[in-house]
């Protein structure tokens, strides 16, 4: 079995649903996939290599929960990467698919507060019985890697492309003083702000600082 | 007469803050006989302290971006603000000493049809007027000198920037001085000059900001019989005006009138008060302003 072999297969099976694929080194495959993937790729991974469930790993991003999918594949280690925003906090099980990630996804689950969907025994395993339900002893609360300080500073640079946040009492009151409502500046310009948010999301700005595009705030404040 | 043509770049305190000095600085430099050329698309510049902390590639593409727009105008770009000087200076020359960022910085840009090549020329809006216009041509246009202005002078930390190619870090700070005096009003010096603000620090300690920073300067200036205090950096103003405010939770009451230099040299050279909307100023400016006769 190859790295090269898995991971063609991988590609070829999943399509849009994988993000990427690497082998840094021998013997080891990592593929990211998207969360609505999760199961469908290890059932591609079993129908096609009987694989040996390894473990699976839990990582608190602190926005969100990255699980780590281990599998042995004829002596090589494929990873199964999958990211899940806090806000979402739940994903396909693959108890299903693969029996031996019950016990670890309950693990995880009480650990970490992330539901597995459709989870045959979606109990806690490790925890005292009397054990608080809402207090899961590994999970981070729902911060960004932006201290307090630059929050509100890189929520207005993002979404309009000035520090301060922007009046309307001011705006009127330029236009009172005889200056244009706003100055020439980005968010007074469809396509000055279109560009401007680009160029955050070509540096990766938006995901390092957690930004919803959405909701046009960051994630957490 | 060829007028000379600067690409003007507004930042966002100015023109979201305190917009008067945008207009002080539109009107001193057409009674000098030049056009500010407004920088369409402008973004932040962006802002000098936390940014580059934050994001040092986010913060140097931005720079990039905004200097590329000037570039594109064929303009030297003026700025009215000592922490937009800082960032983009400071990105000029990380961009041309470093050929490897400008080549990923301009692949970055060129997803959104820019490029730089690094021809701008940063100037601070003091440069312009001490080296492009020279005092004697400001002082002639005074018509009206601010007698009766006895003013504490605060520099600013990023003034103290050197220049691209000089090392005297204290160039820009005389220039102020000079340009200020130009004015017909008088300096009182008050000791502390060179002292922060404390708008940085306000991000991390606002206590230690107000009472360590702020609070010496407006003591210091008050005892030395300034009645205003005179700045070129739209953050350092808004940290006397709504600092002053705040002080007050710790019983220290202070009304100094606070003004950028554009105004006062704007009111020098006749432009009414009226004109220059100095209600803007969280500070007793209109009023002091109106104290002294005549605008």
């Amino acid at each position: 079995m190859s790295e090269r072999e898995i991971m063609d297969y991988l590609r070829e099976r999943l399509g849009g649903s994988l993000i990427r694929c690497e082998s840094p080194r021998v013997r080891r495959v990592y593929a990211w996939v998207k969360p609505e993937a999760l199961q469908t790729t290890v059932r591609a991974l079993v129908d096609r290599y009987d694989p040996r469930f390894m473990t699976m790993t839990a990582v608190d991003h602190g926005l969100d929960v990255e699980l780590l999918y281990h599998f042995s594949v004829g002596g090589v280690v494929a990873t199964i990467r999958t990211t899940i925003p806090k806000e979402v906090g739940e994903v396909d099980s693959v108890a299903a698919v693969a029996p031996a990630a019950n016990f670890i996804e309950r693990e995880v689950s009480e650990l970490f507060g992330v539901k597995f969907r459709g989870h045959p025994q979606p109990e806690d395993l490790i925890l005292p019985k009397d054990w608080p339900a809402e207090k899961k002893p590994l999970r981070k609360p729902m911060e960004g890697a932006l201290p307090p300080q630059a929050r509100a500073l890189a929520e207005n640079l993002i979404s309009r492309g000035v520090a301060p946040a922007v009046s309307t009492m001011v705006q009127k009151r330029r236009e009172k003083a005889g200056l244009p409502a706003t100055p020439p500046i980005t968010y007074a310009d469809e396509s000055a702000m279109r560009e401007f948010h680009e160029l955050m999301k070509a540096v990766e700005f938006d995901v390092r600082a957690g930004y919803d595009w959405e909701r046009k705030k960051l994630r957490y404040r | 007469m060829v007028v000379k043509k600067y690409a003007l770049f507004l930042g966002c305190l100015i023109p979201l803050r305190i917009p008067s000095v945008e207009i002080a600085a539109r009107k001193v430099f057409r009674k000098l006989g030049a056009e500010l050329v407004d920088m369409p698309g402008y973004s932040c510049c962006p802002e000098p302290v936390t940014s580059r902390l934050v994001d040092r590639d986010m913060a140097l593409v931005v720079a990039a971006r905004n200097l590329s727009i000037a570039e594109w105008m064929g303009l030297d770009l003026l700025v009215l603000c000592n922490g937009c000087y800082e960032t983009l200076v400071e990105a000029q020359e990380t961009l041309m000493d470093e050929p490897e960022e400008m080549r990923r910085v301009n692949s970055i840009l060129s997803r959104v049809g820019r490029r730089y090549t690094g021809k701008v020329r940063v100037r601070h809006f003091l440069e312009v007027l001490y080296e492009d216009f020279g005092v004697d041509a400001v002082r002639k246009l005074v018509s009206r000198p601010m007698r009766g202005v006895s003013a504490a002078i605060h520099y600013g930390c990023h003034l103290f920037r050197p220049s691209p190619g000089q090392e005297d870090i204290w160039a820009k700070p005389r220039m102020m001085e000079e340009l200020a005096e130009a004015s017909g009003a008088e300096m009182r010096k008050y000791g502390v000059e060179r002292l922060c603000c404390g708008f940085p620090s306000m991000q991390a300690d606002e206590e230690f900001a107000l009472k360590e920073r702020l609070l010496p300067k407006l003591r210091k200036a008050r005892d030395a019989g300034a009645n205003c205090l005179l700045a070129v950096c739209p953050a350092c103003l808004v940290q006397f005006e709504t600092g002053q405010t705040l002080l007050r939770r710790y019983g220290e009451k202070f009304e100094f009138p606070c003004m950028h230099l554009m105004e006062l040299l704007a009111l020098a050279m006749g432009v009414p008060a009226a004109e220059l909307s100095l209600d803007f100023h969280r500070s007793p400016v209109s009023r002091f302003v109106g104290s002294l006769g005549g605008v």
